[in-house]
C-alpha cells in the first residue's frame, strides 16, 4: 500500500464489508434535473436525461468527471498506451493524462516508472464536456481563451480546456466549483438550446 | 409635420405602434423612435436643463445630447431620440416640477441668474450651521435628472460574451467599412461593429449617398467582414479590449488590430439663445427630415463652417423648407448672432440682420471623434488652422480612418462665441454653463482648464464633453488671453458613452465552492454560509449547545474537507518545511504529527495547521480553510527562491475530510476502520493509513476541539459514502452532525486558537503565547529575525484565557479597558455549559497577562472584571485527548 | 454671499522668490491645509506652495470624497476624530460652503466575522467619544430602506457611525487655497521639484523646474508620487504604490442618504449633491503608476452593486478614472520627522487621505512651528518600522473607505 493511496479512489476495497460509491459534484444537480443513474466501476454515472436528444442538436452538457486523471511531473520518456485517452501537455515539465477509470491503476502504475511523480487527481478534478455545433458559443460566454487546449480562468475558476473534436470541449475543472460551473453553464446553454444529457450520449474516444 | 412618404425614409408606414406620453396615446410607426414620433405629434419642447430649466428641444437626434432625456418605462434619462417605442410602452417627462411646457421650476432662469452665477453654492449657505442640512436637501430635490423606482427588484437578462477578432473597426460609415473591406481583402478576419441597424453612418440620412452606402456594406459583408449591427463600443481598454454594447449582450473582444472609425461630432455654436428648441445640430435636422419623413421647421436659417451646413441646407429644402440664409463662415464671420423665441425660436439676427425663422441649424467645427483612441493614450494635439483637437501619435495595434484622423477637409474656425449680452449663451448644454460662467470663472483664479472644468462643471454632464469640450476650451483660452493649444485638452475616459450596471453586471453567479458532502449537510437541515469561497454549515439546528454536549458526552461528526491541504514530497522535504515555519519538523518521526504556525519574514502569523510525516520524504500538510492556496502559492513562491529539492502539491479538493470526535469516537472506528485502533497501536499524534468504509484513507489522531478525535481524509467522490457510514455505525451512539457555531465553542474550551481571529496582522508567535512553537535554534527560517527581535525588546501583549466571573458577555472585540484607554481587546468569547462560565481569548498587556490577574473590559458601554487564566478551560491535563 | 455678486481673485500668481521659510512640495488639499495652518495658527506667512499640475490634481481631486472617523485603531480613530472634528466647521472657518453632507455610513457585515470585527471598531471608537456602534439588519433596513440584504452575500448588521458623510473634494482644495493665499501663503502651479538640496545632513531647498529655491523648512505632501520626493532627499520610506478606481453615475433624483460600504463584496457608493452614484472598490493588487482603468473594475463593481441595489440596473456609468495610492506595511499614514532635518514627510495616505486633511495640516504646522511632534501624530512616525512599533489598521482601511 502507498502512502499516497489516500489521494486514489480505486484503492478502494469492496471487500471489508462495505460498498464504497463514488460519486461527481455535479451528481446532485444532475439528479435535480431528472438524470437517470448507473453504478459502473464503483462510479454513480448519470446516463442518460430526459429530453437530451435535441439538446445533441444545440450544446449538451455531459459530466465525464468519472474518468481517470493523473498529473505528471518532470520529463520522461512516454510511451502512450492505447489506454491514454488524452495527454494534455499543460508545460514542458508537467502534463495532464486522461484514461477510463478501469484504466487508472495501470497507467499510473506505469507513469510512475518513466516520470519522477504521478500523482492520481481522479479525485481532485472535474470534467464536463460541451457538445454540440453552440459549444463554442457557450464556451465564450464562460472564458476568453479561445485557442485551445488552454489553461486559465473559465467563470472565474481555474481549469484546463481541450478540444476533443466530437467530443465536444471539455472543461477540467477542480471538483470543488463542480455545482456552482454546473449552474453557469447550464445558464449559459439554456437559452440557446442547451441543456444536460447524460454520458451516454457521446461515445468517448481517443483523439 | 409628417411627409407624404419619401424614399429612402426609414419608417414602415404599414406597421403601427401605440405608446403613452404622460398618460396621453401617441401613434408610431415602425421605424420611428419616441422622439420622432412625438415631433410628428406636435411636441418641441423635450426636456428642461439641469439647472435654469429652460426649454430644450431635439439637438442631434444621435443619442449623444441631454436634451430629449425622459423617464421611459420606470427607466429615467433615456435618449428618446434614439430609442424605438413598443406597444404600450410609458414615456413620462423629467425633472420638471408641473409639465414640459409648464415647469414651475423655470423661474430660476429669470430671477435665478444674477443669484446664481457659477459655483454660488460654495457662496451661500455658509451660515448659520444649522441651516445647511435644510438647503442641502433643496439643493439635492433640484439635481439629479431622472428618478429611480426604489421597488424594482426584477432585471432583463444580460449575458456576457468573449470574442476575438484579428482586427476590429469600430464604425461602419464610409471610411469603416472601407476600412474593413480592404482589412478583409488582404486576408485578415475582420468584426465590424456599427452602432445603428445598420452600417452607413450618417450618409445614411443623405439621400444622394445612402444607396451607395448599401451597397458599399454589402460588397464589405461579401468580402467576408462580420458586420454587427447594434453595437456600441464602450471603451479601448488595455491589450486592445474592446467591450461592446449589443443591448441584452455585452460582447468583450479583443483585436489584434482595432480601427477606429467612429468619425465627428458636430459641434454647436456659441451664440444667445443657442439653446431654444428649433436649433438643431446638421444630423439632427436631417435625420428628422431622411430617416422620419418629418419638416423640421418651416423657415430655416444655417450656419456652417464648412459644406456639412450647405448640404444640409440641401436637403432641408428638398423636404421642403425654405432656406431664409446660409451663412458661411468660410466666406465671412459674423461677429454677433443672436436667437430669440421663447418657447421654440422665432428669429435669428445675425450681424444686425433679423430673419424671421423656426428653425436654425448650427454647424460648428467637425471635431474628430477621438475617445477611444485618448484611452489607448493616443496623444492629441490642437489645429488652430481647422479650430479642431486631432489625434497624433497612435499606439502599435490601433488605426484610425476617416474623419477620426483629422481628415475633415477645411472647415472655418468659428469665434469662441458672439454676441453675448443678449441672453445666455450656453457652453455646455448638460450643465447649463455659459459664456459668462467661464469669464467669472476665470476672473476668481481658476484659470486652467482642469480648473475651470471643476468650477462651471462643464463637460461633467451625460454628454462627458462630446458636444461642449470643443467650446469650453475655446472659451476659456479666450478668457484666459491664450490659445486652445496652451489651454490643452481635458482626459477623454471610458466609457465613451453612458453604459448602464446592469449590462455591465451580466450574469449574478458567485463562485462557490462546496465539499462533497455539501448535500448532505443540506439534507440535514443545517444552515449553510460562507467562510471565504466556501460553503460551510453552521449548525444543523437552532442550539449550537446540544451539538457541544454530544461531542463531549459521546460522538460528533464535522465536515471538515474545506481545510488546505498540501504534499510536501522529495530529500529536501524535511529542510524546506525547517526553513518555512518557526516549528522543527525535520525530526518529526515517520508516522507522527506536529502542529505548526506559519509566520512571515516580519514574523507574523499568517496560517496554522498541522504537519504529518508520511515517510522520510514526504509530509503532508493542513492550512486553515481560507488560507490554502495563499499557502500554497508562499511554498512554490520561497521554492522557487530556493530550489529545493522537493515537490509541492495542492489537493485540498482532491480529498475531503472528516473529523470524528468524542468518548466514543474509538467505538465507532472500530466497527469502520480496518486497522488497529487501540491507544497503544494509535497513540495521539499519529497517523495511520488504512481503509475506513473500505475508501482508502489517512487519518490523524489530532484534538482540535478538545475530545478523543480522529480526522479521516480519503478521496473526495467517497465523501457521501463514508459521510452514511459513519452515521450508519454510529447511530448507536448517537453520533450528532455539528458545524462551525459548536466547533467554536469546542476548541475555545480548549484556548486552541484561531488564526485571524485570535491572532491579527500584528501577532507573532512569542505574543500569541506559543513560544514553544518556534525554534530559535535553527540556522534561519522565515520570520526568525524580527521574532529574535521581539524577545530582545521583551512582550508587549499576550494572548490570554480569561473567565467573567459576572457572568456577563462581552462582545468579540470588546476592549481591554486601562487609564480609561483601549489597552488590549477580546479575541474571543462564548458561554461555554461545560465549563459553566463565560470564557474568552483576549490580547492584553504583559503586566496584566499572570494567572490570577484581573483586568477590565467594557461590556454593553461599562466596566466589568475578566480573570486571566493561562490553561484551557477544559481537561487542561489533555487526559481526554490521550486517552 | 456677497460674493456672488462681486468676483474677486480666490487665488493670485506670483513670481518665484529665491527663499522661503517653508516650501511645501504638493499643492493638493495637505500641502494648502499646512500652508493654512501655519499662518492661521503660528502667523508663519513665508510659505510656498509648489504644484506641479494644477491644484487638487492629485488624490485630492479623485478622491470619493467620505469622512469619517471610526477606524480599528485607537491611534487612528483618535487622529480621524479630530479631524471630522475639524471639518464640521469648516466651511465656517474658510468661508467657503464646502457641501459637507453628514448623514451616515454604514459598513456592512456580511458574516460572523465581519460582525465582530465591526464590534471592535464600535468598541475603540466609543472609548474616545465617537459615534459609532453595531447594528443588526433591521436597523440597516430602517437606516437605508432600498437596500437588499439577501443578495448572494446576506447581511448579517453593519457598523454605523452617524457622522460619517461627503463632501465636495474640490470645496476643500479651493476653500485652504484661498485661505492660504490670503494668509500670505504664495501658490505656485505648474511648478514641478526636480530635486532636494541636502548638505551635512539638512535640507536646503529645493531645485525646481524654474530653477532652486532655497527653504528652511520643505515638507512633501504628495501622496502617490512620495517615494520619489523622498528619493531625492535620501529618504526611504516602506511604501508601494498602486492605483484606486472610482466611477460616477448620470445624475438621478435623491435616492442614496448614507454611504454604503461593504468589505465583504469590495465597494462602496454614496449619492452627491449633484444626484450622481458615486462608486468604487479596493486598490489594484499590483504595483503601478499607470492612471489607467480598467473595464474589470467596472464590470466587477456592478455586478456586486447590484446585488446590494438591484434598482440600480439601469443607472449608467459616465465616467472612470484612477488616482494613485501610497500603501504603508500597516495601513496608516507617515507624517513628521525623516533622518535629514529640516525636512518633513507627509504620506503613506493609501485611500484615506482626504479625511485626514484639516488634522494633517494643524499637526504638521505645529511641527513646523514648534519643532516637536505633536502626540497625536506621534504614532505615525517613520521611525515605527525601525522599532516594530506598527499601527495596524488592516480591517478599518482594507475595506478603503
Amino acid at each position: 500500500m502507498s502512502t499516497l493511496d489516500f489521494l486514489s479512489p480505486d484503492r478502494a476495497r469492496a471487500d471489508l464489508g462495505f460498498a464504497p460509491l463514488l460519486r461527481s459534484s455535479l451528481e446532485r444537480a444532475q439528479r435535480e434535473r431528472g438524470a437517470t443513474f448507473e453504478e459502473r466501476d464503483g462510479w454513480l454515472v448519470a446516463a442518460s436525461f430526459p429530453g437530451e436528444a435535441e439538446r445533441l442538436a444545440s450544446v449538451a452538457l455531459v459530466d465525464l468527471s468519472h474518468l481517470g486523471k493523473v498529473e505528471v511531473r518532470g520529463t520522461g520518456e512516454a510511451e502512450q498506451s492505447r489506454d491514454v485517452l488524452a495527454w494534455y501537455r499543460i508545460r514542458p515539465d508537467r502534463s495532464l493524462v486522461l484514461t477510463a477509470y478501469r484504466d487508472v491503476f495501470l497507467t499510473r502504475s506505469t507513469l510512475a516508472r518513466h516520470f519522477p511523480l504521478a500523482l492520481d487527481q481522479t479525485a481532485a478534478l472535474g470534467i464536463l464536456a460541451l457538445v454540440g455545433p453552440q459549444a463554442a458559443r457557450v464556451l465564450g460566454r464562460l472564458t476568453h481563451l479561445c485557442e485551445l487546449p488552454a489553461s486559465g480562468m473559465v467563470s472565474h475558476v481555474p481549469a484546463h480546456l481541450l478540444d476533443r473534436d466530437a467530443n465536444g470541449i471539455w472543461i477540467v475543472f477542480p471538483q470543488e466549483y463542480g455545482h456552482y460551473l454546473y449552474e453557469v453553464a447550464l445558464d449559459a446553454a439554456e437559452p440557446l438550446g442547451g441543456g444536460p444529457a447524460g454520458a451516454d450520449a457521446i461515445e468517448v474516444r481517443r483523439q | 409635420m409628417r411627409l407624404p412618404p419619401r424614399e429612402h425614409e426609414l419608417i414602415d408606414r404599414s406597421k403601427t405602434v401605440t405608446f403613452t406620453f404622460e398618460g396621453e396615446p401617441v401613434r408610431a410607426f415602425a421605424g420611428d423612435t419616441i422622439g420622432s414620433a412625438l415631433f410628428a405629434a406636435g411636441r418641441r419642447v423635450f426636456g428642461r436643463s439641469f439647472k435654469y430649466h429652460r426649454r430644450r428641444g431635439l439637438l442631434c437626434c444621435s443619442g449623444q445630447c441631454p436634451n430629449c432625456m425622459m423617464t421611459v418605462d420606470g427607466v429615467p434619462n433615456v435618449r428618446v431620440c434614439v430609442r424605438p417605442p413598443r406597444e404600450g410602452t410609458v414615456v413620462k417627462a423629467q425633472n420638471v416640477v408641473g409639465s414640459l411646457d409648464r415647469d414651475l421650476m423655470a423661474v430660476t432662469d429669470r430671477i435665478g441668474g444674477p443669484f446664481t452665477p457659477v459655483g454660488f453654492y460654495y457662496k451661500t449657505f455658509i451660515r448659520p450651521r444649522w441651516a445647511w442640512p435644510y438647503y442641502e436637501k433643496f439643493l439635492r430635490n433640484a439635481a439629479g435628472l431622472g428618478k429611480l423606482d426604489p421597488h424594482v427588484t426584477e432585471r432583463r437578462r444580460v449575458d456576457h460574451e468573449h470574442a476575438h477578432a484579428e482586427v476590429l473597426v469600430v464604425g461602419g460609415g464610409q471610411s469603416g467599412l472601407e476600412a474593413a473591406l480592404a482589412h478583409a481583402r488582404a486576408g485578415r478576419q475582420v468584426v465590424l461593429i456599427d452602432e445603428g441597424p445598420e452600417p452607413g453612418g450618417h450618409q445614411l440620412a443623405n439621400r444622394e449617398r445612402i444607396m451607395t452606402m448599401r451597397s458599399l456594406a454589402a460588397e464589405t459583408a461579401q468580402a467576408g467582414v462580420e458586420i454587427l449591427p447594434f453595437a456600441r463600443a464602450i471603451g479601448l481598454y488595455e491589450g486592445n479590449l474592446v467591450p461592446v454594447d449589443r443591448g441584452s449582450t455585452l460582447v468583450k473582444f479583443r483585436a489584434e488590430t482595432v480601427v477606429a472609425a467612429t468619425g465627428t461630432l458636430e459641434q454647436p455654436l456659441v451664440f444667445a439663445g443657442n439653446d431654444l428648441p428649433g436649433v438643431m445640430l446638421p444630423a439632427g435636422a436631417r435625420r428628422l427630415a431622411n430617416y422620419w419623413s418629418l419638416r423640421p421647421g418651416e423657415r430655416a436659417v444655417v450656419l456652417t463652417v464648412d459644406d456639412r451646413g450647405v448640404e444640409t441646407a440641401r436637403e432641408l429644402e428638398a423636404a421642403g423648407v425654405e432656406i431664409a440664409e446660409v451663412v458661411d463662415y468660410r466666406e465671412r464671420v459674423p461677429r454677433s448672432v443672436v436667437a430669440k423665441g421663447r418657447k421654440q425660436v422665432r428669429s435669428l439676427t445675425v450681424d444686425g440682420k433679423r430673419f424671421d425663422c423656426d428653425l436654425v441649424v448650427m454647424s460648428g467645427s467637425p471635431q474628430p471623434n477621438y475617445g477611444l483612441l485618448a484611452h489607448a493614450r493616443a496623444r492629441v494635439e490642437f489645429d488652430p488652422g481647422r479650430g479642431i483637437f486631432v489625434p497624433v501619435e497612435l499606439p502599435p495595434g490601433v488605426e484610425v480612418a476617416g474623419e477620426a484622423s483629422g481628415d475633415v477637409g477645411s472647415p472655418a474656425v468659428p469665434p469662441p462665441s458672439h454676441g453675448e449680452g443678449e441672453g445666455k449663451s450656453i457652453v455646455c448644454f448638460c450643465e447649463d454653463v455659459t459664456t459668462k460662467d467661464f469669464k467669472d470663472a476665470v476672473a476668481e483664479g481658476f484659470d486652467s482648464i482642469q480648473l475651470a472644468k471643476r468650477y462651471t462643471t462643464a463637460t461633467m454632464g451625460p454628454c462627458q464633453g462630446r458636444l461642449c469640450h470643443l467650446n469650453a476650451v475655446r472659451v476659456a483660452a479666450r478668457e484666459t488671453r491664450t490659445d486652445e493649444g496652451t489651454i490643452g485638452t481635458t482626459t477623454a475616459r471610458p466609457p465613451t458613452s453612458p453604459v448602464s450596471m446592469g449590462l455591465l453586471a451580466g450574469r449574478p453567479h458567485e463562485a462557490a465552492k462546496r465539499t462533497s458532502m455539501h448535500h448532505r449537510h443540506k439534507d440535514m437541515g443545517a444552515t449553510v454560509f460562507w467562510t471565504g469561497s466556501w460553503r460551510r454549515p453552521h449548525s444543523y439546528s437552532a442550539d449550537p449547545q446540544a451539538e457541544v454536549r454530544a461531542v463531549h458526552e459521546s460522538l460528533g461528526v464535522i465536515d471538515v474537507s474545506t481545510l488546505g491541504k498540501l504534499l510536501v514530497k522529495g530529500p529536501d522535504a524535511g529542510a524546506f518545511l525547517d526553513r518555512l515555519y518557526p516549528n522543527r519538523f525535520s525530526d518529526l518521526k515517520v508516522g507522527r504529527i506536529r502542529y505548526g504556525v506559519l509566520t512571515n519574514d516580519a514574523g507574523r502569523i499568517f496560517d496554522d495547521g498541522t504537519v504529518a510525516r508520511l515517510a522520510d520524504d514526504e509530509f503532508y500538510v493542513t492550512t486553515t480553510s481560507t488560507g490554502a492556496d495563499g499557502v500554497f502559492q508562499w511554498f512554490e513562491w520561497w521554492n522557487a527562491v530556493w530550489h529545493m529539492d522537493v515537490e509541492l502539491a495542492n489537493v485540498t479538493g482532491a480529498v475531503a475530510a472528516v473529523n470524528v470526535t468524542g468518548p466514543n469516537a474509538r467505538k465507532l472506528m472500530e466497527r469502520v476502520f480496518d486497522g488497529d485502533v487501540g491507544n497503544e497501536a494509535f497513540a495521539y499524534l499519529d497517523a495511520k493509513r488504512g481503509h475506513v468504509a473500505g475508501v482508502p484513507a489517512l487519518i490523524l489522531r489530532i484534538g482540535f476541539v478538545g475530545e478523543l478525535g480522529y480526522e479521516l481524509h480519503f478521496p473526495s467522490p467517497h465523501g457521501e459514502h463514508v459521510w452514511d457510514a459513519l452515521f450508519e455505525h454510529g447511530a448507536e451512539w448517537n453520533a450528532t452532525p455539528f458545524g462551525l457555531e459548536p466547533q467554536r465553542i469546542l476548541r475555545l474550551e480548549k484556548t486552541h486558537i484561531l488564526v485571524g481571529q485570535d491572532t491579527d496582522a500584528e501577532s507573532n508567535p512569542l505574543e500569541a503565547a506559543m513560544p514553544w512553537i518556534v525554534k530559535l535554534d535553527k540556522d534561519d527560517f522565515i520570520g526568525k529575525w524580527a521574532i529574535e527581535h521581539v524577545q530582545e525588546r521583551g512582550l508587549r501583549s499576550l494572548l490570554v484565557g480569561f473567565e467573567v466571573p459576572s457572568g456577563r458577555m462581552p462582545v468579540e472585540g470588546a476592549q481591554v479597558v486601562v487609564g480609561g484607554k483601549s489597552a488590549g481587546r477580546v479575541t474571543s468569547v462564548r458561554y461555554s455549559e461545560q465549563v459553566g462560565k463565560v470564557i474568552g481569548m483576549a490580547i492584553v498587556p504583559i503586566d496584566l497577562s499572570g494567572e490570577g490577574t484581573t483586568f477590565e473590559i467594557r461590556i454593553g458601554g461599562e466596566l466589568d472584571q475578566a480573570v486571566v487564566r493561562t490553561q484551557p478551560f477544559h481537561d487542561p491535563e489533555g487526559a481526554k485527548l490521550r486517552s | 454671499m456677497r460674493d456672488i455678486f462681486f468676483k474677486k481673485k480666490m487665488w493670485r500668481r506670483h513670481e518665484l522668490k529665491p527663499r522661503y521659510d517653508v516650501v511645501i512640495i504638493g499643492g493638493g488639499a495637505h500641502g494648502l491645509a499646512t500652508a493654512y495652518y501655519l499662518a492661521k495658527n503660528h502667523g508663519i506667512t513665508n510659505v510656498c506652495v509648489l504644484e506641479k499640475s494644477y491644484i487638487g490634481a492629485g488624490g485630492s481631486g479623485r478622491n470619493t470624497t467620505i469622512i469619517r472617523s471610526n477606524y480599528r485603531t485607537p491611534e487612528g480613530a483618535e487622529f480621524y476624530r479630530d479631524s471630522v472634528k475639524l471639518y464640521e466647521h469648516l466651511a465656517q472657518d474658510l468661508d467657503f460652503n464646502l457641501m459637507f453632507s453628514q448623514h451616515g455610513h454604514l459598513t456592512l457585515a456580511h458574516s460572523d466575522r465581519g460582525m465582530v470585527v465591526s464590534a471592535e471598531r464600535a468598541e475603540v471608537n466609543q472609548l474616545l467619544g465617537i459615534d459609532s456602534r453595531v447594528v443588526g439588519r433591521d436597523e440597516v433596513m430602517e437606516i437605508c430602506p432600498q437596500i437588499h440584504l439577501d443578495g448572494a452575500f446576506p447581511v448579517y448588521g453593519a457598523l454605523y457611525h452617524p457622522p460619517g458623510g461627503v463632501i465636495r473634494h474640490d470645496a476643500v482644495v479651493w476653500g485652504y487655497a484661498r485661505g492660504a493665499d490670503r494668509g500670505g501663503a504664495e501658490i505656485h502651479q505648474g511648478i514641478e521639484v526636480t530635486g532636494i538640496d541636502v548638505s551635512n545632513g539638512r535640507a536646503t531647498g529645493v531645485q525646481t523646474s524654474r530653477g532652486p529655491v532655497a527653504a528652511g523648512t520643505v515638507i512633501a505632501c504628495t501622496a502617490g508620487w512620495s517615494t520619489q520626493l523622498a528619493a531625492m532627499a535620501g529618504v526611504k520610506l516602506p511604501i508601494w504604490t498602486t492605483i484606486l478606481q472610482a466611477c460616477v453615475t448620470e445624475p438621478v433624483k435623491p435616492f442614496l442618504d448614507v454611504i454604503i460600504v461593504s468589505g465583504q463584496l469590495h465597494i462602496y457608493i454614496s449619492q452627491t449633491d449633484r444626484g450622481e452614484f458615486l462608486m468604487g472598490s479596493g486598490v489594484e493588487p499590483y504595483p503601478t503608476f499607470s492612471f489607467t482603468s480598467t473595464f474589470g473594475f467596472i464590470e466587477e463593481l456592478s455586478k456586486h452593486m447590484l446585488d446590494l441595489f438591484p434598482q440600480l440596473a439601469s443607472t449608467r456609468i459616465l465616467r472612470q478614472w484612477t488616482g494613485l495610492c501610497d500603501m504603508t506595511p500597516d495601513f496608516s499614514p507617515v507624517m513628521g520627522l525623516t533622518e535629514v532635518d529640516g525636512f518633513v514627510v507627509d504620506c503613506g495616505w493609501g485611500t484615506y487621505g482626504f479625511k485626514a486633511t484639516p488634522i494633517v495640516g494643524t499637526t504638521l504646522a505645529e511641527l513646523v512651528a514648534t519643532g516637536t511632534t505633536p502626540r497625536l501624530i506621534e504614532p505615525f512616525k517613520l521611525e515605527r518600522f525601525y522599532t516594530d512599533t506598527l499601527v495596524s489598521e488592516a480591517a478599518a482601511a482594507s475595506v478603503t473607505h
